[in-house]
């Protein structure tokens, strides 16, 4: 059925849709001081996410992934270039977006409740409070843990935790979620839940996602087009549309014979990459 | 073993004629006839009024302080000096000046608890304040927490064992400040009876103001444990969790 089709493909950017972005990078660089030394670390990123989808950033450990998830949601401020939401600059964290940092126990509140959690960046939108805990409700209802609204974070296991962070970043209703390596510190199992929960509320939720990951099969799973980066500084090194059928499934999706082809494709890139920074 | 040792001592003084070391039974009575009558409220209360009005105060001051200090690397760069060098006066060493400037009164002891108490509140508030976690400050800017929310709820509880340490060491330094200041400059309170009871040989009386002091302090540290438990039970919680 598939195994004709080439990967569909391009060098910055053949394969981004037509449609005006939600979310774009324009010519990003970004540079850290270290010691008396500039080290660039992204390279001219461009980048642009359409609204509702599905966007999977990968590329091998180290290779400033963080870094432009930062600058998308305007918590680091880039060397030169743009990110632009809807058309506008961003200059500061924007409202509309919401992000889902890696480390869960420490971007939780260990002095409060999981309600309280997610109910601490409902205030700053100036909602009752009778209507932030009708939201946190609702979203820790999405993410599976109703029961769990008046125990501390520490008191769940990591992917329930992780899942309290996800339950946040909802109640916040944001158009685009940023996502920075929010499953890396799960067991396998727990992992693969969460994956699927992730895209079970995103057809539920029609929000617009971008993903930072370094593994391969997780983007290729996951995603509508997977960026996969490389280099040092890192560029966008391909673009790929992932034609895989929706809705995915962890045991059908994965030994589709395009999910094969889809993954080692992605996976030649970062080896070619690696090899090449390696001589 | 408490329950032992104050046997062994009730029954090794039952007999004792020595001037210095009356029998425990004596001691006794006069904790009761004297310190639960009517000293109780001519100078035990008074000394606890002083005590809680000197820690509260130093308490709320060295929160504030010490968040301003600890939030603003500025000012504490400016001010860090003159308060190593203020700090390095043992409050007792400024009793002398203090008399001589606030009198005798509950003023003068009020003061000299809050200039003995306030430094380890103050650091330990400015110590906690000081960092916080990079990836909290993301949280703070990505969800945009008001400011307010972020002190009181971000930054005050995550400096919150630090602050209650402080508080802790505060106490027993208050104490020490409270019993001397009494000593040195006043006419009543736990210190001023224990002192003139000495030096009117009235050596039961002594001792009974020395084993009300003790119970004080250790009524406190339970009063103050209970306290800490409350205020930091997540903390508790996540170290019990973490160390299992």
């Amino acid at each position: 059925m598939t195994k004709a089709v080439p990967v569909s493909a391009s060098r910055n950017g053949n394969a981004e849709p037509n449609v005006a972005p939600i979310i774009e990078t324009t010519d990003l660089y970004k540079s850290y001081v270290v010691g008396e030394a500039l080290r660039p670390v992204l390279g001219g990123v461009s980048i642009k996410v359409r609204s509702h989808e599905f966007l999977c950033i990968v590329g091998p450990s180290g290779a400033g992934k963080s870094t432009l998830l930062r600058c998308m949601a305007g918590l680091l401020e880039p060397s030169s270039g743009a990110v632009l939401l809807d058309g506008d600059p961003v200059q500061q964290p924007p409202a509309k977006v919401a992000v889902v940092f890696q480390d869960y126990s420490r971007s939780l509140l260990p002095w409060m409740s999981v309600a309280r959690n997610i109910m601490l960046p409902l205030r700053a939108k100036g909602l009752s409070k009778v209507l932030q805990r009708e939201r946190a409700a609702e979203a820790l209802t999405a993410v599976g843990l109703t029961e769990c609204a008046d125990l501390f974070p520490w008191q769940l296991s990591g992917g329930m935790q992780q899942r309290v962070a996800i339950a946040r970043a909802l109640a916040y209703e944001p158009e685009v979620l940023l996502m920075d390596e929010p499953f890396a510190s799960v067991d396998a199992q727990t992992r693969a839940d969460l994956e699927d929960l992730i895209l079970g509320l995103r057809s539920k939720f029609g929000v617009t996602v971008v993903l930072v990951t370094h593994d391969i099969d997780e983007s290729v799973y996951l995603a509508d087009r997977v960026v996969v980066m490389s280099g040092s500084p890192t560029t966008v090194r391909e673009t790929i549309i992932v034609d895989l059928p929706t809705p995915r499934d962890q045991v059908s999706t994965k030994v589709l014979p395009r999910f094969a082809e889809l993954r080692a494709h992605v996976l030649t890139l970062i080896r070619e990459d690696r090899r090449r920074l390696d001589s | 073993m408490p329950f032992v040792l104050v046997a062994l001592w009730w029954f090794l003084s039952a007999g004792s004629t020595s001037l210095y070391f009356p029998p425990l039974a004596r001691i006794l009575s006069s904790v009761q006839h004297v310190w639960l009558a009517h000293r109780f409220s001519s100078d035990l209360v008074p000394s606890l009024e002083n005590l809680a009005a000197g820690l509260l105060i130093s308490t709320i001051l060295g929160i504030a302080v010490g968040l301003l200090l600890g939030r603003l690397p500025v000012l504490s760069d400016a001010v860090t000096p003159v308060l190593e060098f203020l700090r390095a006066i043992p409050a007792v060493a400024l009793l002398p000046a203090a008399v001589l400037l606030l009198g005798i009164g509950p003023d003068m002891r009020i003061s000299v608890i809050v200039y003995g108490t306030i430094w380890p509140i103050l650091l330990n508030t400015a110590d906690g304040a000081r960092s916080l976690d990079p990836i909290l400050a993301d949280v703070v800017a990505a969800y945009h927490i008001r400011p307010r929310d972020r002190l009181r709820s971000i930054i005050l509880p995550a400096a919150s064992p630090q602050i209650v340490a402080g508080v802790r060491t505060a106490l027993s330094v208050g104490i020490t400040t409270l019993i001397l200041s009494e000593m040195i400059g006043s006419t009543s309170g736990i210190g001023y009876q224990i002192l003139s009871a000495q030096q009117s040989f009235a050596v039961s009386d002594m001792w009974a103001g020395i084993v009300v002091l003790g119970i004080i302090g250790y009524l406190l540290n339970v009063a103050f444990r209970g306290l800490e438990a409350y205020v930091l039970r997540w903390h508790r919680g996540m170290r019990q969790l973490v160390g299992s």
